[in-house]
């Protein structure tokens, strides 16, 4: 799975930015919902990330996991967004569900929304995403080792978690 | 279902209904006008680079009036006191192509500045030198600008017209006047075969006093062509392959001539058209657009027939260029199309042009690649540092990037990591450095140089710090690796601050995100 993601996004680099649009804005706007808790901050999360993709897509193209590279700054564009409206809640309240029909599993929304942001951002490119250590490790501008370690120490503390409640 | 399955459905199922709408037009149309706005003032309206159409400029002095001018009966005519911005575009017979101006070109002693169809500024050429106190300009249909300063600075000859080209970084010379001679531009035009025409009158002292011949130059091959002498008290007008001669006694008549074919045979060449009128032909050659009484009304030249026409009320000077005509009032310059018209701040003093497409390089703004670059390539060897893994690599990665005068992949990574470049408002990352390089400040290469000075630790909110004297103002091994940075005069200033060191610092956090590089508090 990772490797044909690799290839595609290999194929993808030497294509137009409208490829690499279509392919990915979706996911990454889900990413980002499912991370901020806000599906229109979430849109407008992408869309201003796509264009700054676009603005500088020679360079952007060239990065090993490109999607990544838009969600981490969609994710950073919606935190200042956030901080200058003085609604610094990402990181003190849990956001609200992007959905809002009932949740198929109230225990994990609630753990989820129990995270941080950093942590949630972790889970949601693992789990959503389906990225691998090295492909969030890329997005997110840190070691892979990192990467796994703090994911390891999400992981732990959700099944703690979720497995009291059952 | 172990609790990643449990996570990994949960999060699908609250995800997969979700759909943005896709924007893929407006995010390319934003991207390119960011482009635009952070080096280039270029590719605004692709239509408009399909139909270039070229008008030649002529200064219409036409203070308010009667709107007398001859009309189609067949043509709707906006009332005269509806606003500019609000005028719906009106019928028409189609023979002016129907391109769209992206926007205008100011010339003034400021410098260049470009606009875009919605007043935002592109790109400012001020610098001193090359684009102080400038005359007269116009888009050189290629992409760039040609332009006449009010006094030519050194090293060029008095009443030099310059060429800014596509993506230069400095201007060339297009034609000098010999000795005792001027130059007046007339404006550019596109001709039949599509070369791109400059159109100047060379005036040449003689014995009785002066006179004026008019000359073509195709811009592409340099060749000139001697298109004959003006006559006493003529004023010429040009757009693409046809001249206009106004000639203003008790009214104003105009003649218009091919300028391979000869004179042309119009109806308008037999009227007499109010004193005030302004003339000014349109782009491909094939129309006359006069101005009186607030009103712009364009007509085809062989036929006399009113195309269409605007109310522009209070307008005193219109300019035609590729695509329109930037119309002037005291309150607002109008760019004025076919289609429609729209408004742009006012410019008081000054030349306003209308262009279709530019390509003119944020570089040629800092006055050529040898004259005041923000940033030179540079080694980007650095020094060994004891740092963690992540810290190390990012101040590696800094370092080469502002080495090699990689913009592009700074603003990537500030973007990413939401680094901090100045305790206000910044903006484009690009755009911040090229005005700080301006201000005559490096910041490229002051961040690689900094980088290689000792950094320091803050334990408190875990990042390294360089240069040390940020973290420990008495660490003085730090101020002294500065002086051959910033000079020992800076340093010493520097070095009054109470609160330790406050200029040029980065600081990168643990793992590696760059946290900031800014200076001041």
């Amino acid at each position: 799975m990772t490797a044909l993601r690799h290839a595609t996004t290999t194929r993808l680099r030497q294509r137009q930015f409208p490829d690499f649009y279509r392919v990915h804005h979706q996911p990454v706007f889900r990413a980002l919902a499912a991370t901020l808790g806000d599906v229109e901050l979430a849109k407008e999360a992408a869309d201003e990330a796509m264009t700054r993709a676009y603005q500088r897509w020679s360079t952007v193209s060239s990065y090993d996991n490109a999607p990544g590279w838009v969600y981490r700054v969609g994710l950073n564009w919606a935190r200042s967004r956030l901080r200058k409206q003085t609604r610094e809640y990402l990181d003190d309240r849990p956001p609200d569900s992007p959905v809002e029909q009932p949740l198929p599993d109230p225990d994990v929304e609630r753990a989820l929304r129990e995270l941080p942001l950093e942590a949630r951002t972790l889970v949601v490119l693992r789990h959503l995403m389906d990225w691998s250590y090295e492909e969030i490790g890329a997005a997110l501008g840190i070691p892979v080792g990192t990467a796994k370690s703090r994911l390891h120490r999400v992981m732990n503390e959700l099944r703690q978690k979720l497995e009291t409640k059952r | 279902m172990n609790t990643e399955e449990r996570i990994e459905s949960h999060l699908k199922a609250t995800t997969s209904h979700l759909v943005a709408e896709d924007r893929l037009e407006e995010v390319m149309k934003e991207g390119r006008r960011r482009q635009i706005r952070a080096r280039t003032a270029s590719v605004l309206g692709a239509a408009a680079m399909v139909a270039l159409f070229v008008g030649v400029l002529s200064v219409l002095d036409s203070p308010p009036g009667d709107p007398t001018v001859a009309t189609d009966p067949t043509t709707v005519t906006a009332p005269p006191e509806t606003p500019a911005t609000t005028l719906a575009p009106e019928p028409t017979t189609t023979v002016v192509p129907s391109a769209e101006p992206s926007g205008v070109i100011v010339a003034d002693a400021d410098g260049i500045t470009v606009l875009d169809r919605e007043g935002n500024t592109l790109l400012e050429l001020a610098q001193d030198g090359p684009y102080t106190n400038v005359a007269w300009a116009a888009p050189d249909l290629r992409g760039g600008i040609v332009f006449q300063h009010e006094t030519t600075p050194m090293p060029w000859e008095q009443g030099t017209i310059l060429r800014l080209e596509a993506g230069a970084t400095e201007p060339s010379v297009v034609v000098s006047p010999p000795p005792g001679s001027g130059i007046v531009p007339v404006g550019t035009g596109m001709g039949e075969a599509g070369q791109a025409l400059l159109y100047y009158l060379a005036d040449t002292p003689t014995d009785t006093g002066s006179e004026s011949r008019l000359t073509t130059m195709d811009l592409d091959t340099g060749q000139t062509r001697d298109l004959g002498m003006l006559e006493p008290n003529t004023e010429v007008t040009a757009g693409g392959p046809v001249v206009a001669t106004i000639q203003r006694g008790d009214c104003v008549q105009v003649s218009f001539t091919h300028i391979t074919d000869g004179p042309i045979s119009s109806p308008v060449a037999e009227e007499c058209l109010p004193i005030a009128t302004g003339v000014s032909v349109s782009a491909d050659g094939r129309a006359v657009a006069t101005l009186d009484g607030g009103e712009l009304t364009v007509r085809a030249i062989t036929s006399g027939d009113t195309l269409w026409r605007r109310s522009v009320p209070g307008a005193y000077m219109a300019t035609s260029g590729e695509a329109g005509w930037a119309v002037r009032t005291p309150e607002e310059t109008v760019l004025v199309s076919q289609t429609g018209a729209r408004s742009l701040p006012p410019v008081e003093s000054g030349w306003v042009v209308p262009y279709a497409n530019l390509d003119v390089s944020y570089d040629a703004g800092l006055g050529g690649e040898d004259a005041a670059l923000p940033c030179r390539p540079q080694d980007a060897a650095l020094p060994p540092q004891d740092l963690p893994p992540a810290v190390a690599e990012t101040r590696e990665r800094l370092a080469a990037l502002a080495a090699s005068c990689d913009y592009d992949g700074l603003a990537a990574i500030v973007e990413t990591d939401g680094t901090t470049l100045s305790f206000g408002d910044v903006g484009d990352p690009v755009e911040f450095w090229v005005a700080e390089g301006r201000r005559g400040e490096d910041p490229l290469g002051l961040l690689a140089a900094l980088l290689t000075t000792t950094p320091a630790h803050d334990p408190e909110s875990d990042y390294w710090a360089w240069p040390a004297a940020h973290v420990d103002p008495s660490d003085e091994a730090s101020w002294t690796e500065l002086e051959p940075i910033l000079g020992t005069e800076t340093v010493a200033t520097l070095r009054q601050a109470v609160e330790g060191y406050l200029g040029w610092r980065v600081g990168i956090a643990a793992d590696g995100t760059w946290w900031f590089y800014v200076a001041g508090d």
